[in-house]
């Protein structure tokens, strides 16, 4: 059996075919770490590219839309302006008064021996001047205007006697109503 | 001395070499990837901020249309607006429809006043105040409603109504009509309504007399029947009317009364709806 010695030192001796320098090993991870962070540097870039053209079309986008959106405002300022115009003709309509709409209503009293003489309408208080020669048939009347409106309000009643005798021949009254209900003035309105 | 000659020693140039690479690549990594990461975020961050801003700007785009339908829907209702309100310069064609509503209806305007234009606050609108006096029929209802209708600006102050007689009354108005104020040459809009006679609203017949002074005058003493005679074909009665004596029969007018009946004591009388009895001796 023939032996071999190696006389070398040990740190110069060969290495042998199998075994792997660690300088090789260290060298291979530097390479690869390199290779590594190159390709994900390029990655990274290419992502960088791409979102920047994803950024400026967003900003493009952005300004047509806020051209856009200045233009809705504008609109919008418009609408304002028109509304309040629309606001001030709405503000000097007059309300229509149910008891002028309903003046035909409130004197088609049907009494007998009952006249009116006159009618005031004024801020929705109608007054009513007239005569009549019984006090029956103003209480008539008093009850026709009851189921007309929310206030009947008989101010005074003057009896008027004639050169004949003590007993009254007319009474005169003043009547006011307030609060016209809203079926008399709609009666009057079918007509 | 001996480490550092040891580490001398020991630097070969494969290890030189592995010491370049990965300086290299943390140089790599520090100067190119390491921004890039940065900017992407950042780019990432700004995009996903963009997306937000253009959903909001998208929804408020998104309201175009129905801004549009109610920008129409305004100025159609200005339009009309404009054609039913009238503006200060408008007040000689106010009045002229004034008198041609009373004319449409029959009736005859004695007055229609105006006080100069009167600004009110804010100086978008002013007023004229209005009086009209009538003499009518009892197509007032209809007349009243149609003049609101035809001037919605037109606030009523005061309206007073007496019968005259023979199914006349005195109408008078006090109103203030509100003037939509416009600049000097602006177009002028409204458009004097076309009056036309509406509705068939009447007040009762029967429900009105004349006023009490004319009905009081022939029971307080200034009528009096002092006789009565019967003729072969009718009968006359005598009567005192204002220091007067006349001799009437049925038919007759006596005053603002017709006599409507003569009996063996009384006479009838009718003052435009409103019965009386004279009575002999009365």
């Amino acid at each position: 059996m023939n032996m071999r010695m190696n006389l070398l030192p040990k740190d110069e001796r060969p290495l042998k075919q199998s075994q792997v320098r660690w300088e090789f090993l260290l060298g291979l991870a530097a390479f690869l770490v390199l290779g590594a962070v190159l390709t994900l540097t390029w990655v990274e870039a290419t992502r960088v590219k791409a979102l920047a053209t994803v950024h400026e079309d967003a900003l493009a986008r952005e300004a047509v839309l806020i051209r856009q959106v200045q233009a809705v405002n504008a609109l919008r300022e418009e609408i304002k302006a028109l509304e309040s115009q629309e606001e001030v003709f709405k503000n000097i309509l007059s309300p229509q008064d149910e008891a002028l709409l309903a003046l035909a209503e409130l004197t088609a009293h049907g009494t007998s021996d009952l006249w009116i003489e006159g009618v005031i309408w004024e801020n929705g208080q109608v007054s009513l001047a007239g005569y009549t020669r019984e006090l029956t048939s103003l209480t008539g009347f008093l009850n026709f205007l009851a189921e007309r409106c929310d206030e009947v309000d008989l101010r005074y009643t003057q009896p008027v006697t004639s050169g004949s005798g003590p007993s009254a021949a007319f009474h005169r009254f003043l009547v006011d109503v307030k609060g016209v209900k809203a079926h008399a003035a709609a009666e009057f309105g079918e007509r | 001395m001996l480490q550092l000659s040891s580490v001398r020693g020991k630097l070969s140039w494969p290890v030189v070499l592995v010491a370049l690479l990965f300086l290299l690549a943390a140089a790599a990594a520090v100067l190119g990837l390491w921004p890039a990461r940065r900017q992407a975020a950042e780019l990432s961050s700004q995009i996903s901020m963009l997306e937000g801003r253009e959903e909001q700007l998208l929804l408020a785009i998104g309201e175009r249309s129905t801004l549009e339908r109610r920008q129409q829907e305004l100025q159609e209702s200005l339009e009309v607006w404009a054609k039913t309100l009238p503006t200060q310069y408008d007040l000689p064609r106010v009045l002229q429809a004034l008198d041609d509503l009373a004319s449409s209806f029959g009736f005859t305007v004695q007055a229609l006043e105006h006080v100069p234009l009167a600004l009110k606050a804010g100086g978008q609108t002013g007023i004229f105040s209005l009086s009209l006096q009538l003499e009518t029929d009892d197509t007032v209802p209809g007349y009243l409603a149609q003049l609101q209708g035809i001037f919605p600006s037109l606030h009523l102050k005061q309206v007073v109504l007496g019968y005259l007689g023979e199914n006349r009354y005195a109408l008078a108005l006090q109103g203030d009509l509100e003037v939509v104020i416009v600049q000097p040459g602006a177009a002028l809009g409204w458009e004097p309504p076309q009056v036309e006679r509406e509705g068939t609203a009447r007040l009762a017949a029967g429900a009105f007399g004349v006023a009490f002074e004319r009905v009081g005058a022939f029971i307080n003493g200034g009528v009096q029947l002092l006789g009565i005679v019967d003729m072969v074909d009718s009968r006359m009665a005598l009567i005192a009317h204002d220091g007067e004596k006349r001799w009437v029969k049925q038919g007759d007018r006596l005053g603002s009364a017709v006599v409507t009946g003569i009996s063996p004591n009384t006479v009838l009388l009718d003052v435009d709806g409103v019965q009386l009895k004279l009575t002999l001796g009365g």
